[in-house]
């Protein structure tokens, strides 16, 4: 029972507004992440993206605006909560849990699910061991899948990173979440690297849980993802399919200045 | 199994070597005492080894602890595991009273808040003389009583000491093993990523606060007991050092490594007592000395050294084959 039930997610943002003091990072920005598309939001530096990913996750509430997973409001809650819906994160910088092994990193992971209290911790021996074992049955299908079984017991700290960047995904995995986010999923990755690991998305995709990404690698959007929001300057500019976005005059100049645009 | 040798080894230790003193009050108490830390380090070390949450209030937990077993047991006059169970309920009223800073701070600032808890309790013990005697300190309670059975022989309150000692550091040893132990480190490695997993940080740290306060509780309960009289300056902040020691001799974050840091920190100055003034001086240049070429403490040292000679006996081998 790795992949649970198929469930149809979808996130909306509504006019989400975020300013930090004069600056304003995210201007009345709404979209929508529709079931079973792949939704990529691209901008250039410092066009809102990250703030974007941390405002859905609950990192710092938004100044105006509102965000809802499956018709539920979620603007607002505290990161755990916004977790607990069903949408788990990888980090742009990698924030693996470096003195844990690659299983007990993958074990946290689950630990949202654990229905082990403390009280019930301090007697329940045997519910414990228990509890334990089928999370570590979880884990080995995880890391199988990721094709990391041989790590099991490596701390990740002195794992390559683009293992690391696998286990963030794998540790995601561990709680059966509806919908991701990834956070520049190909920074830092070399080019086999890379490919392998879109591939396991692509996979992750297919077994049915949603995928919302910020990428700066134009390859690697174009190749993954079925629907494309631009930002700049924390404004919405451009919103289409893959093609469209290229052919778009405004995204062009974003990128790369007026000149380029073909007439 | 051949884990678990080392395990045993230590625990046949603590219970026969006291056996080879029992003519010496001196010894026994020192192996007591080193009992006593134990209790502590263990809370501190899941605080500060396992969550990495610096507290800095122990000192203050356990004379809170201490004060309260011996106050209660004064009042009673007697002294029952009711007094042991009062220093269980202070820590985790104490422990979720430090908790809750704990969320609100961070780092430097944390260290500062705990700080100021160990400093309130040493003036409180020192100044409020209608309740805690002041500077007197509290003396004149009952010895720990057993089911109606008194631990008035020192080597009785040793063993009493090693069952409690054994079960802290089992309960301590399955902690760190589970799902708790985990969220602890997870905590200390990165506390945003572990929020993204959707587990409630808040929790944690205040459980790890708790925790820390129950074991130092308890231990300054045990304390009262064995040194049939408590006063402020046992709780003084500078004793506060010597955990630290304890904690980082050892090696962070590792049980055994507590162990054997509480062992080597409590007995090797009492075996240079010759030296007599300049004793504290040179044992503490020799932990600097160590913890600047060893950071990863003895338990790493000890392994490192077992490797070396395996592998030299190992090298002996292969020679005598090729010759």
């Amino acid at each position: 029972m790795l992949w649970g039930v198929r469930r149809m997610a979808t996130l909306k943002l509504e006019h989400i507004t975020k300013s930090f003091g004069g600056l304003v990072a995210v201007n009345d920005l709404s979209f929508e992440v529709k079931p079973r598309e792949i939704h990529a939001l691209i901008g250039p530096n410092g066009s809102g993206k990250t703030t974007t990913l941390n405002l859905i996750n609950g990192v710092f509430p938004a100044t105006g605006g509102s965000i809802t997973f499956n018709g539920k409001t979620i603007t607002g809650m505290p990161t755990y909560q916004v977790a607990r819906q069903g949408i788990g994160r990888t980090f742009q910088e990698l924030k693996t849990f470096g003195s844990l092994t690659a299983m007990e990193n993958l074990l946290v992971g689950a630990q949202q699910k654990s229905k082990i209290s403390f009280g019930r911790y301090l007697y329940d021996f045997a519910g414990e061991r228990k509890e334990e074992r089928e999370m570590c049955e979880r884990g080995t299908e995880v890391l199988n899948f990721l094709g990391l079984y041989q790590y099991k017991d490596t701390p990740a700290r002195s794992l390559p990173y683009g293992k690391r960047k696998m286990i963030e995904l794998g540790r995601v995995l561990m709680f059966e979440p509806q919908m991701i986010l990834l956070d520049e999923p190909a920074a830092g990755l070399n080019p086999t690297e890379r490919v392998e690991f879109i591939n396991i998305v692509k996979k992750v995709f297919e077994k049915g849980i949603e995928i919302f990404m910020i990428e700066h690698n134009m390859d690697v959007v174009m190749d993954m993802s079925h629907h494309i929001t631009v930002l700049n300057f924390g404004k919405k500019i451009a919103e289409g399919s893959p093609a469209e976005i290229q052919q778009h005059p405004e995204v062009i100049k974003a990128y790369l200045g007026d000149r380029y645009i073909m007439r | 199994m051949k884990k678990n040798i080392p395990v045993l080894l230590l625990v046949l230790c603590a219970v026969f070597i006291p056996l080879g003193f029992m003519k010496s009050n001196y010894f026994i108490q020192l192996f007591q005492q080193v009992l006593i830390y134990i209790v502590a380090i263990m809370g501190l070390n899941i605080v500060m080894g396992q969550a990495g949450l610096t507290n800095l209030g122990t000192i203050g937990i356990i004379g809170v602890g201490a004060y309260g077993a011996a106050m209660l047991a004064r009042a009673l006059d007697s002294s029952t595991l009711l007094c042991l169970l009062l220093a269980v309920v202070l820590g985790l009223v104490l422990g979720l009273m430090l908790g809750f800073p704990s969320l609100r701070v961070k780092g430097t600032y944390l260290t500062i808040t705990t700080l100021g808890f160990s400093q309130i309790v040493y003036l409180l013990l020192n100044n409020w003389v209608d309740f805690t005697g002041g500077p007197m300190g509290v003396r004149g309670y009952p010895y720990l009583s057993l089911f109606g059975f008194k631990l008035e022989s020192a080597i009785s309150y040793y063993y009493f000491l090693l069952v409690i000692t054994i079960l802290c550091v089992a309960f301590c040893i399955r902690l760190s093993k589970s799902k708790f132990g985990r969220s602890f480190r997870a905590l200390r490695d990165n506390d945003e990523a572990l929020e993204s997993l959707g587990i409630n940080i808040a929790t944690i740290k205040v459980l790890a606060f708790t925790l820390a306060a129950i074991f130092g509780c308890l231990s300054g309960a045990l304390y009262a007991f064995m040194s049939r009289y408590v006063s402020p300056n046992a709780f003084a902040m500078e004793h506060y050092a010597r955990y630290t020691q304890m904690i980082i001799i050892g090696g962070m974050g590792n049980i055994y490594g507590s162990i054997v840091g509480a062992i080597f920190v409590t007995i090797v100055p009492e075996l240079m007592r010759d030296l007599t003034t300049q004793y504290q001086l040179i044992f503490n240049i020799i932990t600097f000395v160590f913890i600047m070429t060893y950071p990863d403490g003895l338990l790493a040292l000890g392994k490192e050294i077992i490797r070396k000679i395996a592998g030299a006996l190992g090298g002996a081998k292969n020679g005598n084959i090729e010759a």
